[in-house]
């Protein structure tokens, strides 16, 4: 009950600092999915301007689709990766990180809450979009919650690799670049707006590792397809990467901050 | 353990690992520079209790290790070598016992006043939360206040909602870091006044010599990482044949240094 108590005192001060300015707030959250997806329709129709022509999974009739849901998927992954070093950086200069750090709140129950307070807007325009698609593109209810599932454990996966991002900004700051090198490979090769087939194939034994890659893939399948043969194999190495990158990732979190403590400010 | 001593440090080390430039290739003179890191002992195996229900005084330069014993007072870092206590527990054990105040800092500027009081003392837990704050708020001045958003308040009015955040579930031990930095003298004569008048153990670190004199019944005195000496402030000041705070400061120092150089 303390627990939940705590868990909610965080996400209502994680909300009400969000909305302390909510034209920008709300304008970042809803736009940034549409302003890559519109960047991106002018592309492809370019690209597949003649019938029959087709790239990979795309072809003239279905691009927009694609694209709209890869960059639904791009814009969760990396909100929800980079939510916990944003707030983190800020909490640290105003050295609020402190003073949360010696509450009896723990590390989990301050995750649990940033994640409530500032990641439910982001998770809630992807299912938002996702409905919307879901109108215009035939789909099985079942499809449909399973990808609802998907960009779930998308978002969960980015908060936990997010966490490292945050431990870099509180204990490494100097040092956060090469995280940023880090994401900026993984986006490249999660393959959000690009069929893995336009990809060098020497790069798809890698890009196979990554579970952003097998999520999107996965999403993008059901609605273009309605099915994926590599459905259980996906769900299954979404969930075991999502549990990784929870409970490492909250360690490495918890032991750097003690041991080499809050640097910077 | 001593039911009287509130925190007990016992031989307490802790360093920060810097890098340092050194020249890569010193024979051929290249600008290439590598990073080495080099230790800086903040706390050189330090020894100190700190009596409950007293106002105590952590007096020392700066960078002389004052923020770094709070930090592992606190369990904000881990120490690398030796014990410290908070009544008879480890730091961590006891969060719920403990308030700090850093300055004006530990609120967040884009909440109001009222917002960051229910907060922190949500997260400890607070029964009867409104009456705790609006009480808070009277005894610091602060109730007209409590609903304006703090980016908009003075330094002063920041440290005192800083106090009453980190007094908001009424602390067993109250840890003051400068309390009365860059504040007027009629605040904080009055931030004085307050702290004189609450019931806990306090522990509070100053660069102004008069208030631990006026303030503090006990004294912490530390230089370079080394505790000099501690205990109550009359008795200290009777060792080193001295009358004032300042005086018995200068005095350890030197003690110290001499102890040092003889050894």
């Amino acid at each position: 009950m303390k627990s939940m108590t705590r868990i909610i005192a965080i996400a209502t001060k994680e909300w009400r600092l969000n909305v302390r300015f909510p034209m920008e707030y709300f304008a970042n959250n809803l736009v940034s999915p549409l302003k890559a997806a519109i960047l991106m329709y002018f592309i492809y129709s370019g690209l597949l301007q003649r019938e029959n022509s087709s790239l990979g999974l795309l072809s003239r009739d279905n691009f927009s689709i694609f694209v709209i849901l890869g960059t639904t998927c791009h814009s969760l992954f990396t909100s929800s990766l980079f939510i916990f070093r944003q707030k983190l950086l800020n909490e640290k200069w105003w050295q609020t990180v402190t003073a949360t750090l010696i509450s009896p709140a723990s590390t989990f129950e301050m995750i649990i809450g940033f994640i409530i307070g500032s990641g439910t807007l982001n998770i809630a325009v992807a299912v938002t979009l996702f409905s919307i698609i879901a109108c215009f593109v035939p789909i099985h209810a079942e499809a449909f919650i399973i990808s609802i599932l998907v960009i779930l454990l998308l978002a969960i996966f980015g908060f936990g690799m997010g966490l490292i991002g945050a431990t870099f900004a509180l204990c490494w700051e100097g040092k956060s670049f090469l995280f940023d090198y880090a994401i900026q490979a993984i986006v490249f090769l999660s393959c959000f707006y690009y069929p893995i087939e336009t990809l060098p194939k020497v790069l798809h034994s890698g890009i196979e590792l990554l579970p952003t890659y097998h999520a999107v893939r996965l999403v993008q399948e059901l609605y273009l397809y309605g099915s994926s043969h590599n459905m259980m194999f996906a769900l299954t190495y979404l969930l075991f990467s999502c549990a990784v990158a929870i409970t490492l990732p909250t360690f490495i979190f918890e032991r750097s901050v003690k041991k080499y403590g809050i640097i910077g400010y | 353990m001593n039911s009287d001593v509130a925190i007990n440090a016992s031989d307490l080390y802790f360093y920060y690992v810097t890098p340092k430039k050194a020249p890569l290739f010193k024979s051929i003179k290249l600008p290439l520079k590598k990073m080495v890191l080099e230790k800086n002992v903040a706390l050189d195996h330090v020894n100190v209790q700190v009596r409950s229900r007293r106002i105590t005084a952590l007096l020392g330069r700066n960078g002389s290790g004052k923020t770094t014993l709070i930090k592992l007072i606190t369990g904000v870092r881990l120490p690398h070598g030796g014990n410290i206590s908070v009544f008879g527990l480890e730091p961590t054990q006891i969060r719920h016992r403990l308030g700090l105040c850093l300055g004006s800092t530990l609120i967040f500027h884009r909440l109001t006043a009222r917002e960051n009081l229910e907060y922190f003392g949500k997260l400890y837990g607070v029964h009867n939360l409104d009456n705790r704050i609006n009480e808070l708020a009277e005894m610091l001045e602060l109730s007209e206040h409590l609903e304006e958003i703090v980016e908009a308040f003075s330094f002063g009015m920041k440290a005192k909602l800083a106090i009453a955040r980190a007094l908001i579930h009424s602390p067993d031990l109250l840890i003051l870091d400068e309390p009365t930095l860059g504040i007027d003298l009629q605040l904080a004569t009055q931030i004085r006044k307050f702290i004189r008048s609450l019931k806990c153990t306090v522990l509070f670190t100053s660069h102004y010599m008069e208030e631990a004199e006026t303030l503090a019944d006990d004294l912490v005195l530390i230089d370079k990482g080394h505790v000099l000496d501690f205990g109550d402030k009359k008795s200290v000041q009777a060792k080193y044949g001295v009358t004032t705070v300042p005086e018995v400061f200068s005095a350890a120092v030197h003690s110290h240094r001499a102890l040092r150089a003889a050894s």
